[in-house]
Order: structure tokens, then sequence, then C-alpha cells
């Protein structure tokens, strides 16, 4: 007991930290920086929600754009309600982004009942189809959707205490940021409960799970649901970034930088989320603004521009996967001289997770022991 | 009723490419376990091969038969580069490395030849021949049915009748049985995959100038149906796959012909989960357990 | 007598797990060599060193005076080593005839496919039973039918050493025993060196003209098949009966 509080006192602190850290760096900040920040946040979400569902679960998802779609649409429709209305506060914004994350929960849930039946390439498959698939029911609904041009997501100004020259991107990356840290700080604990265990003793060794009183099935579908409202609230705060819900933002190549955040960062490790996101956006930045300097004419410039963030992505995946199977954070313990966790490559089990998970002393409260 | 055939021809027509594209995603599970997910990126890399290869050199078959080419090269090189031991590795590593090579091959061909739809032209007319008022196919379907028959028969004579196909499908069974019987797994492994890719390209090059067009995520869509099709057709089988890959034509074809054409994404989706949670081994495997 | 096979020094194992320590073996051609032992003494991993499937961490493995250390299994092939695995190694989806053509498939040249169906007659004169199934798909087999197949497709490739990880595994006795009388058959006609890993050391030893017990991966004993089943102590302490 008294491990778990100071588990959960060193998260608060990391948490007061982070947000310290967020308060500092957006005043010090350009506009313009301060809006790819709120992007990052985005990531750093949906990431996090990533990295527990594949690297910690064992279930991997190709399309985890469409449930930021999800969570962005409904964010984006409870504000407009709220506009039309004229309804303002401090609170409007929240509640819309704790909608939009609970019902891309429930809607993660329901693939996650699906997802439980399927494994490796098939759930990859089934996933990427969903990708592809959700977006384009906007176009189906066009009169509730906008189609192609997507939905505007109105917002309330900066409180006005936060002074009159309180730059809207500068709010906006604090939404976009408290969120991540929110995120980062509850599935941080729960990695370090019983659920957590529950997780890692399923992708370890699902009979072996099953055998020590697991319900598998409730498991995944748990992590899928945990997953979803990461990524729900994820796809809220990217919408609010934006200031618009649109087929466009959350498509393939979305769902495919997400994966490719928590491969380069290091799979089932949440810091190796925060720097794989890290990587992902402020490497396409880098990028694209090298590119720029290059003094290219036009059109090459311009597919490079487009282009080449992606090709050092795709590099990077097959490399890490080839290489560095730990990703960055494995990099990291191996420097540190920790062992390393690459249990993609070897698929080392976890012998006694299982057994640890058994015995654990507080309930889960899924009811995943029977 | 006019209708009705009119669709069922168009779904023969989509659903042969869909049967390429899933065999050749079928030819590599069997021996490797890999499902590949840069297969759509792979043939539309070659589409832009036979663009460029039909530029220069103003013919549009050198163009078609250097597609062929390219992807059975490109098919070899992937695995030689990405997929050696990938038998060792957990599959969850091979699916990233399948998305990796995707991610790549798709930003590759967007920073040579540019992320807008070029036109590609169909080897034939694609106007269709019609009877009365009831429009049936074109004579560029009749060729896409046509080539993509003629190239599973190939397919099926080498697998089944050569001294080179039964080293094949003997390293697929039983890869450490068939190195004791001094079949060089490796290189006939690399030999799968080389001929996987030369199908994928025959399914781009055939279904990219259906209206599709050709830019870098061109064949994203279809190899989500492709993908459908081989596991319609449980994954396990040849044959199997190119059933699957016409069902799933067809299906297609009339759920975009009779519900709307934006419900197609939809319209997989829904057909690959329902395959999946009902008859998870796919409508024609055998008695095999299968963990999906 | 020149040896066939001179194998010396020999370690291999698993990783950073040793299973083989210092193995010495020379083979006779024209003999049959049982190699006895508990479970886990090393005997499949000696033959898998042997054929190529593990690479050997020391140690000299010599055919007819070629070293074979370094060369893949398919190299070991061509030069006259077959193995069949512990299991059979039937191809189950493939059929009889397609498992027997398999067996020649390494030859190369002109005469190879002469070379290869004259060698699958034989097995048909051999295996009556195959003869009457070549069409049939190897999963289709019995047990007997299975390991007559496995046996054949080696004879196949006319190897000069033959080795055998358990053949009588699972068998019933009748048929066992036939298959190791054949053995000897073989081993007269053929003059090739066999190296016959087997549970049941009475039927081993008493077809073997060698024999070798193996305990924790060392060759504790070696000797003439007669003496090592005459040899009290030995049986006691290392072959249980």
């Amino acid at each position: 007991m008294a491990l778990l509080r100071s588990t959960l006192v060193r998260h608060l602190v990391l948490l007061a930290l982070g947000a310290l850290a967020l308060v500092l760096l957006t005043g010090s900040l350009s506009t313009f920086h301060n809006y790819e920040l709120a992007g990052l946040g985005a990531y750093v979400c949906t990431a996090a929600g990533l990295t527990v569902l594949t690297g910690l679960n064992g279930q991997i998802s190709l399309g985890h754009a469409a449930l930021m779609a999800i969570g962005g649409y409904t964010v984006a429709l409870l504000q407009i309600r709220f506009s039309d209305r004229a309804i303002t506060g401090l609170w409007v914004l929240p509640l819309s982004l704790l909608a939009g994350a609970a019902v891309t929960g429930v809607a993660a849930a329901v693939v996650g009942v699906a997802a439980a039946r399927l494994r490796g390439p098939y759930l990859a498959g089934v996933t990427l189809a969903l990708g592809v698939a959700l977006p384009a029911l906007t176009s189906r609904f066009t009169s509730v959707f906008k189609g192609d041009q997507g939905l505007s997501v109105p917002f309330d100004p900066p409180p006005a205490s936060l002074g009159a020259n309180f730059a809207v991107e500068r709010w906006q990356a604090w939404i976009s940021l408290g969120a991540a840290l929110i995120v980062l700080f509850f599935l941080a604990n729960l990695n370090r409960s019983a659920i957590g265990r529950h997780f890692r003793a399923v992708r370890d060794d699902e009979v072996a799970a099953q055998l020590s009183g697991l319900s598998v099935p409730r498991v995944q579908i748990l992590a899928f649901t945990v997953s979803g409202v990461a990524a729900g609230l994820g796809g809220g705060v990217f919408a609010v970034s934006l200031q618009t819900a649109s087929p466009g933002s959350f498509d393939l190549t979305l769902s495919l930088a997400l994966l490719s955040a928590v491969v380069i960062g290091g799979l089932g490790s949440l810091a190796g989320a925060v720097w794989g996101s890290i990587i992902v956006v402020y490497l396409g930045i880098v990028l694209r603004g090298f590119v720029d300097d290059l003094g290219l004419s036009a059109a090459s410039a311009q597919k490079l521009h487009d282009n080449l963030p992606n090709a050092a992505f795709g590099l990077l995946l097959v490399l890490v996967m080839l290489i560095l199977p730990g990703g960055i954070q494995g990099l990291l313990r191996r420097l540190a001289g920790v062992a390393p966790v690459d249990r993609l490559r070897r698929g080392r089990p976890e012998p006694f997770a299982a057994a640890i998970a058994q015995h654990s002393s507080s309930p889960p409260p899924s009811g995943g022991q029977q | 009723m006019s209708r009705f055939i009119f669709l069922t021809f168009n779904g023969l027509s989509f659903g042969a490419v869909y049967a390429a594209l899933a065999l050749a995603l079928v030819l590599i599970w069997r021996t490797t376990r890999v499902l590949n997910f840069a297969q759509g990126a792979m043939a539309v890399a070659t589409a832009y091969v036979a663009l460029s290869v039909s530029d220069w050199t103003g013919s549009y078959w050198i163009g078609f038969g250097a597609a062929l080419a390219a992807g059975f090269v490109l098919g070899a090189v992937v695995e030689r580069v990405a997929f050696r031991g990938a038998d060792r590795m957990p599959p969850l590593n091979t699916i990233v490395i399948g998305v990796g090579l995707l991610i790549l091959i798709e930003a590759v061909m967007g920073m040579l030849y540019g992320s807008a739809n070029r036109g590609f032209p169909a080897a034939y007319s694609t106007r269709a021949y019609s009877v009365g008022s009831t429009a049936l196919f074109s004579k560029q379907d009749v060729f896409t049915v046509g080539s993509v028959l003629v190239l599973m028969l190939v397919i099926a004579v080498l697998l089944t009748r050569t001294p080179q196909g039964l080293r094949m499908r003997a390293a697929a069974f039983a890869p450490e049985v068939a190195r004791l019987l001094g079949v060089r797994v490796g290189r006939l492994l690399t030999l799968g995959w080389a001929l996987s890719g030369l199908v994928g390209a025959l399914a781009a090059m055939l279904v990219i100038p259906t209206g599709l067009g050709l830019f870098p995520q061109a064949m994203d869509g279809v190899f989500i149906l492709g993908f459908t099709g081989a596991v319609v057709g449980g994954l396990e089988s040849p044959v199997g796959a190119v059933v699957g890959g016409v069902l799933t034509g067809l299906a297609l074809s009339y759920a975009s012909g009779y519900i709307g054409s934006d419900i197609t994404p939809l319209a997989a989706l829904v057909l690959l989960v329902v395959v999946l949670l009902l008859r998870p081994t796919g409508l024609f495997s055998g008695s095999q357990v299968r963990r999906v | 007598m020149t040896e066939l096979l001179e194998v010396e020094g020999l370690c291999a194992g698993y990783g950073a797990a040793p299973v083989l320590h210092d193995v010495d073996l020379r083979l006779a051609p024209g003999t049959i060599t049982a190699v006895l032992g508990a479970n886990g003494a090393g005997k499949t991993t000696l033959l898998r060193t042997l054929s190529g499937l593990l690479r050997p961490s020391a140690g000299r493995i010599d055919l007819t005076g070629r070293d074979l250390i370094g060369l893949p299994v398919e190299r070991r092939v061509m030069l006259g080593v077959a193995h069949v695995p512990e299991g059979r190694g039937v191809i189950g989806e493939l059929t009889v005839q397609e498992n027997l053509r398999l067996g020649g498939l390494w030859r190369k040249g002109a005469g190879a496919r002469r070379e290869t169906d004259a060698a699958i007659a034989e097995v048909y004169d051999l295996f009556e039973p195959l003869a009457r199934r070549r069409g049939y798909h190897g999963h289709q087999l019995s047990g007997g039918e299975r390991q007559m197949l496995a046996l054949g497709r080696a004879l196949v490739a006319r190897p000069k050493f033959l080795l055998l990880d358990e053949p009588s595994l699972g068998l019933a006795p009748v048929v066992a025993a036939s298959i190791m009388a054949l053995l000897r058959t073989l081993r007269d006609a053929s003059g090739m060196a066999v190296l016959l890993v087997e549970q049941n050391v009475h039927s081993a030893l008493a077809i073997a003209d060698e024999g070798v017990v193996v305990s924790l991966g060392r060759v504790v004993a070696r000797g003439k098949a007669a003496d090592l089943q005459a040899d009290e102590g030995l049986r006691h302490a290392y072959l249980g009966f």
C-alpha cells in the first residue's frame, strides 16, 4: 500500500511539474510554435492510448485515427450546439471533450468486442479497413457531417483572467497539452495497477492468463476501451487545435503516423509514446523547413515538402523493427544498463505476470477475475 | 434486371483484380506467415514504372511489361532487405515492417512523381458493349478478366507441374524437411515474394486505369478489398484467394450499385468483419482450425 | 577399413546452452551404428548437427575426407547425407509420388530426372504399399506407411550416410520390426553408413553393428553392438534394462 501511495504521489508530482513546464514553455513560445504544441498534445493523447493497446496488451490498430475522428466530430457537434444556443463558460469545452472521450470509449468497446476474436494480421487488416471506412461515412451523411469540408469547432476565447493579450494558440496548447498530461497521468497509474498487469499477462500468454482466471476477451475489450477514451480525447483536442473536424484530418496517414510514433518511441512505454510523438511532429516540421530552405523549383519543393517526412517515418519504422525493436525507450534502457524490454524481437514472456495478476491485492474494476 | 447484369460483369472485372491482389497476399502468407501490408504500395510503384517507361519508349505494352518485371524485382528485393528472417519475428513486427514500407514507398513515389492524380490510360476501350439498352462489359473488362485468368493458370501450372513448384510447395509446407531434402528454402521464399510482386503489379495495371487514376495512395483501398478477398477465401489456399476475390468484387459491385458508391469502404469493412466473425477460416477452407 | 564418416571433438547447443560436448564418432561404410541414451541425452542434437540443421560451436565432421563444417544442409545433401527427422517429416499436403520426387530434386544436370525416376522405382519395389498409394496425400497414410515414405524418400537420394531419428516411434511392433529388418538389407545392398537413434534399445542393438551410448551430451561408452548388449553394468547405468 505504501508503495502504491508513493507511486501515486510520484505521478502527481510529475503531473504538477509537467503542468508548470507547460505554462512556462507556452509563455515563452511564439503563437506559431504554440499551435504546433497543440497538435503535439493530440498526438501524445492518442499515442499514449495506442501504446497501451498495442505494446502492453498486444493488439495492433492501424485505424486509430478513426477513433480520433469520433472524438473530434462529437466535440464539434456539441460545440456547435453550445455556440448556437450562446451557452458559454469555462466548463463548456471540458464537458464536450469528456463527452467526446466517452462516446469514443463506447465505440472502441464495440470495436474491441470484434477485435477480441481477431489476432495479428487479421486485426491489423480490420482496423485498417475501419480507418478507411469511418471517415467515408462523413460523405454518406453529408447533412450531419458536412462531407469533405467538415465541421467547424467554435469555442470560447481564453478567459479574461489570463489577460487581454493571451493568444488563442497558447490557449489551444494549454487545452491540448493539459489533456495529454491528464491522459499520461491516468495511464501511468493504470499500468501500475492490477489492470495493467492483466493487460500484460494477456499479451504475454493468453492461455496462462486464462488459466489464472482472467477473462481474456474482457481484458482485451477493456484495453480497447481505455485506448479509445484516450484517442477520443486526442481527437477532441485535435479538432479544437485545428478549429475544424474534417475527414481529411483523420485519414489513414494519421493512423500510420500514430503507429510510427509508438513504435519509434518504444512500444508499450508511455515515455516512448511522448518521444515518438515529438519525433513524428517535429521531424516533420524540421524536414519541411529544410526542404523550403533548399531553394528548389516550386514543383520539386512541393513534392519533397509533402512527402519527405513520411519517407523518413516509413524508413524509421522499418529500421527500428529490424535493428532496435525496443525503440528509443529500449535504447535508453540499454544505455542505462537496464535489461532491455524488447520483447518484440524475442517475444520474451513475463512468466510470472499471470500469476502476479491472479494474486494482486486490488480487485479489477471490470470483473476481470472470475 | 439490366442493371443487375451490368453490375455482375462490373463485379467480375473488379473481382479479378481483387483476386489477383488476394493471390499475391496468399502466396506470401502461406510461405512466411507475413501479411504484406506494403503489397498495394509496391503495386503502385510498379504502375509508376510503367508510366515512365511508356513515356520514354512511347509504347504502352513495353511499359506494361516493365511494370510486371518491376513487380517481380521489387518483391524479391523487399523480401531480401526487409523480411529476411521474418519467420522468427513476432507477427506484430512483420506487420509494422509492412506498414513502414507502405509509408516509405508511397512517400518516395510522391517525391518522384508528386501527389496529384495522373491520368493513366487503359490498354483497351473502357466503353461497355451493350445489347439494346443493357450495358454489359468493355474490352478492358475482357482483358482484365482474361489476363488475370492467364496469369493464374501459369502460376497454377508452375506450382503443381514443375520441379520448382514442387520445391516451392515443400518449402511452404515444411521448410525444415525441405532443407533436409536439399531444397534451398531461402531462395524459394525470395521467388515466392517475386511472383507475388508480379501478380500485385498486374492488379495495379488493371485497376488504376478504371477511373481510379494513379497517385501514391491509389492502391490503399484496393489493398483492403484484396485483403478482404484473401480472408473470404481463407488466406491459406491460392484457389480460395481467387474465389474470395471474385466474390468480394461481386458483393461490392452490388453494394455500390444499389446503395451508393460512397458505401464501398464501409461495405468492405462489413464483409470483412462478418466473414471473420462467422467463418474465421474463410468460406472455402477445410477442417483445419485457424487462430485469426 | 577406411572410415566413411569421422567426427572429432564436436560441440553444439542451442543459444548459450551447450548440449553436445566433445563427441567423437567413426562410421565405416556398410555398417549400422546405434546411438543410445536417455531422453535429453543429446541424440537428436547430434543428428541435427551432423546434417547441418544446427551449427556446431567446435569440432570436425569429415565425410569421405571432405570437411562438412560450414556447409549448409543443402550442400551436405548433395554430398550424400540424408536425414530422416524425428516425426518422419512426411509432407502431408503432398502426394506420395511428390514426396518421393522431392527426395531427388537436388540432382542437377542431364541425367538427373532419369536417375531419380529409377531410384523412385526401386523404392516402390522395396515398399509395396507405397506403390499402391502413389496419388495419396501424405496425411492419408498410416504411421507405418509414413515411415516407409520417409525412409524411401531418403533413399531416392541414394545417400552414403543415412541418419534416422526414432524410426520405430509410434509404430506397431510388427511394422517396426519389418522396418528394422529392412535396414539390414539396405546396409548390405548399398554400402551406406547408417546412424540410428532409437528408443527401443533391444531392437536397435539387434540390427546394429556398433553402438554408442550418449549421456548428458557425452559419449560414455562405445563398442560392438553385441558387447554393449552383454555389458550388464552399462545396461543398468544408461540403458535401463
